[in-house]
């Protein structure tokens, strides 16, 4: 009954708070917020100045690279983890004040939210404090492999072995669960970040361009590929040439991103591979059956699961609508959270 | 005729069975692969390859292992995937989501401090029904009740309220319950008062209009000042002599009438207070106080007041609504 009163009042909330997109799932609604997880704020008188929060989402991500020197686009979130704490506080504030209903009363939903795996205590206390002083009146903690697990619709509290990997834009966080209780995870700091940082930095070092973080990530949504495919697609980019200091446009090739993507996509094989290693054998057979599950924007990457077969030797499959799969399994475990116990992490 | 126009044609030809394993099993034999080519292009065995084909889905793992591996297949195939798996979603029967929690009919697990928000709401809820009665026995009950056994006042506002324009009916009401004897002064003495209060008026100028109490009772004033101002009563001072004309001179009636409740309180000189009350609208209460003193009236916009039957303009001592007004 009092459950009821306190649902009337303020929505519990699900937030998977990722490096690059946060997203929230309101409890009986589903989906209600997916964001970009940026804050640009102005500053005032100097650099020592007053700060002033200045947009929040999508408009925030739009001044990235493009602002001038008093507004400052930030990503708060970095790796999977806070960067900067009170950016990130006021970020939630604003996004849970806009999934709130009730005009009259001030947010105070009981939150749950994800943190990568790999976390240290003191992350994950800084992710906690961070989502209460945002109004949550309690906050639970998930680890993301669990909740990409439970989005993904995988039979989580069976005792058979299933394994996820889940590559969002700062953390590949891959998990083996069984018996609803995650038996091996490891967090690789490989990501989305990652892939668009190697890009830059090949485009640098072979074409002496500079090009900036949008223009990366635009790059490796059109032609990124992390196998070697039957087609080779092509993409005109502008950068700013090194030597000359003016703005070139060149032609760049999925074959050559391909090569850029190599050392990230190394470290996320082989955080797979040792994932399979450290696997007890009995849930190895049911992974060799059923095979892993991609999920996160990573799993978006062109033939990142052909990838992980040639390399694994066990199928792969990539989820169901992969970028809110996290979103939906902390959303999942919003909905049963009152008959749920053990899959909630501690700090 | 190119390979993908030949596999659409099988495709639509084999779709009237509306099997997912009789397309897939179409398709790949128009791409001409075996069964063990597809198990070491996507690394399912050959078993569950078959297994699909023959729609013999119990063979295979969960719905959405399966759901995948249909995706998987179709891409190899280079087909659509979404008509396959539209037909997988029929066939396969209605299955409910898998659980999160290892044993659901174990006991509810009670999570860290989730109980403690029903006790702040059953407490909330006991202490706003509280402040609630509280108001609605103050609103109901208090104002109609004397703040304190005030004989003369209580005997006062009845009348009034039943009779609110007879203001002149109370203030007799007031003077013969006061128990004061009845003033005897001379006509001339009478004037003489009248003089000397208008004299002290003229230094202090607010209350211009004021006239001396005529019925002012010479022996006991003090002692007449508990019976209005039962608050903080005045210690009787039997052993003053009382002084005639001092006395008529001093003794002053006020008359305040509200059309709206007011809170009314008259102070002497040396602030003690003499009369406290809040009056109810339509009320009118006549008082009679030895001078110097003062009246503050909480409501000045609902409150009309007289000093010895003259009316006075309460826009010159009001400041925010409150009334201040020193008789001397």
């Amino acid at each position: 009954m009092f459950g009821t009163i306190s649902s009337y009042f303020s929505n519990d909330l699900a937030i998977d708070l990722g490096t690059a997109n946060t997203l929230i799932y309101s409890r009986g609604k589903g989906i209600v917020l997916d964001e970009p997880s940026v804050v640009a704020i102005r500053l005032e008188g100097g650099p020592n100045g007053k700060k002033i929060l200045l947009a929040v989402g999508a408009e925030a991500k739009g001044m990235l690279g493009r602002a001038p020197a008093n507004i400052q686009a930030i990503r708060p979130m970095k790796d999977g983890v806070i960067a900067d704490f009170t950016i990130t506080e006021q970020m939630l504030k604003y996004f849970i004040r806009r999934v709130h209903d009730s005009r009259w009363f001030a947010p105070s939903p009981r939150i749950i939210i994800c943190v990568p795996v790999g976390s240290t205590q003191v992350e994950r206390r800084a992710i906690k404090e961070s989502a209460e002083r945002a109004g949550a009146k309690q906050v639970f903690l998930i680890e993301e492999p669990m909740a990409a697990a439970i989005g993904a619709d995988m039979p989580v509290s069976e005792a058979t072995g299933s394994m996820v990997v889940d590559i969002g834009g700062g953390t590949t966080e891959v998990g083996v669960i069984s018996l609803g209780g995650i038996v091996y995870a490891k967090s690789e700091r490989v990501g989305g970040d990652k892939f668009d940082q190697a890009i830059i930095d090949y485009i640098r070092r072979n074409y002496g361009m500079q090009i900036s973080e949008p223009t990366a990530e635009a790059i490796k949504k059109k032609i990124g590929s992390a196998f070697p495919g039957s087609t080779v697609l092509e993409m005109e980019v502008t950068g700013r040439n090194l030597a000359e200091g003016l703005p070139r446009k060149f032609t760049i090739s999925s074959n050559e991103i391909l090569e850029a993507l190599t050392e990230p996509l190394n470290a996320i094989v082989g955080a797979v591979k040792s994932a399979l290693e450290q696997t007890p054998p009995e849930l190895g057979a049911d992974i060799a059956e059923k095979g892993m599950v991609l999920t996160g924007g990573g799993a978006l990457l062109r033939d990142l699961d052909r990838l992980l077969i040639e390399e694994t030797g066990l199928p792969v499959i990539v989820a169901e609508d992969p970028l809110t799969c996290v979103a939906r399994g902390c959303g999942r475990a919003l909905e049963e959270m009152d008959r749920l116990g053990s899959i909630f992490a501690y700090e | 005729m190119t390979d993908t126009q030949q596999v659409e044609e099988k495709v639509e030809e084999v779709s009237v069975t509306a099997s997912v394993g009789a397309l897939l099993q179409a398709a790949r034999e128009a791409k001409k692969l075996s069964q063990q080519n597809v198990s070491d292009h996507l690394r399912y065995s050959v078993k569950q390859v078959d297994a699909l084909e023959r729609d013999a889905f119990d063979l295979l793992p969960d719905a959405m292992i399966t759901r995948g591996f249909i995706r998987n297949y179709a891409r190899l195939l280079e087909i659509d995937a979404a008509p396959l798996l539209d037909i997988y979603r029929q066939l396969s029967p209605a299955q409910s989501p898998n659980l999160l929690a290892v044993n659901p009919s174990m006991q509810p697990v009670q999570l860290t401090k989730d109980n403690r928000p029903w006790l702040t709401y059953i407490l909330g809820s006991i202490l706003v029904l509280f402040f609630l009665l509280a108001w609605f026995v103050y609103i109901e009950y208090l104002p109609k009740q004397s703040p304190v056994a005030d004989d003369a006042v209580q005997q006062t506002t009845a009348p009034v309220a039943e009779a609110p324009a007879d203001t002149q009916e109370s203030s007799e009401v007031v003077l013969s319950e006061t128990t004061l004897p009845e003033p005897a002064l001379p006509a001339a003495e009478r004037q003489f008062a009248e003089d000397a209060v208008s004299n002290q008026d003229a230094g202090v100028a607010p209350v211009s209009n004021t006239q001396p109490q005529s019925s002012a009772p010479v022996s006991a004033p003090v002692q007449a000042v508990p019976a209005v101002a039962p608050l903080a009563p005045i210690k009787p001072e039997p052993q003053v002599k009382p002084d005639p004309q001092a006395a008529a001179a001093a003794l002053k009636k006020v008359s305040i009438s509200v059309t709206d409740k007011t809170w009314v309180r008259v102070s002497d000189k040396a602030g003690q207070i003499l009369y406290e009350a809040t009056l109810n609208a339509g009320d009118t209460q006549s008082l009679s106080f030895q001078s110097p003193f003062s009246v503050v009236i909480g409501n000045a916009k609902a409150a009309t007041v007289n000093v010895s039957g003259q009316a006075v303009d309460l826009a010159g001592y009001t400041r925010s609504n409150v009334a201040r007004i020193s008789l001397e």
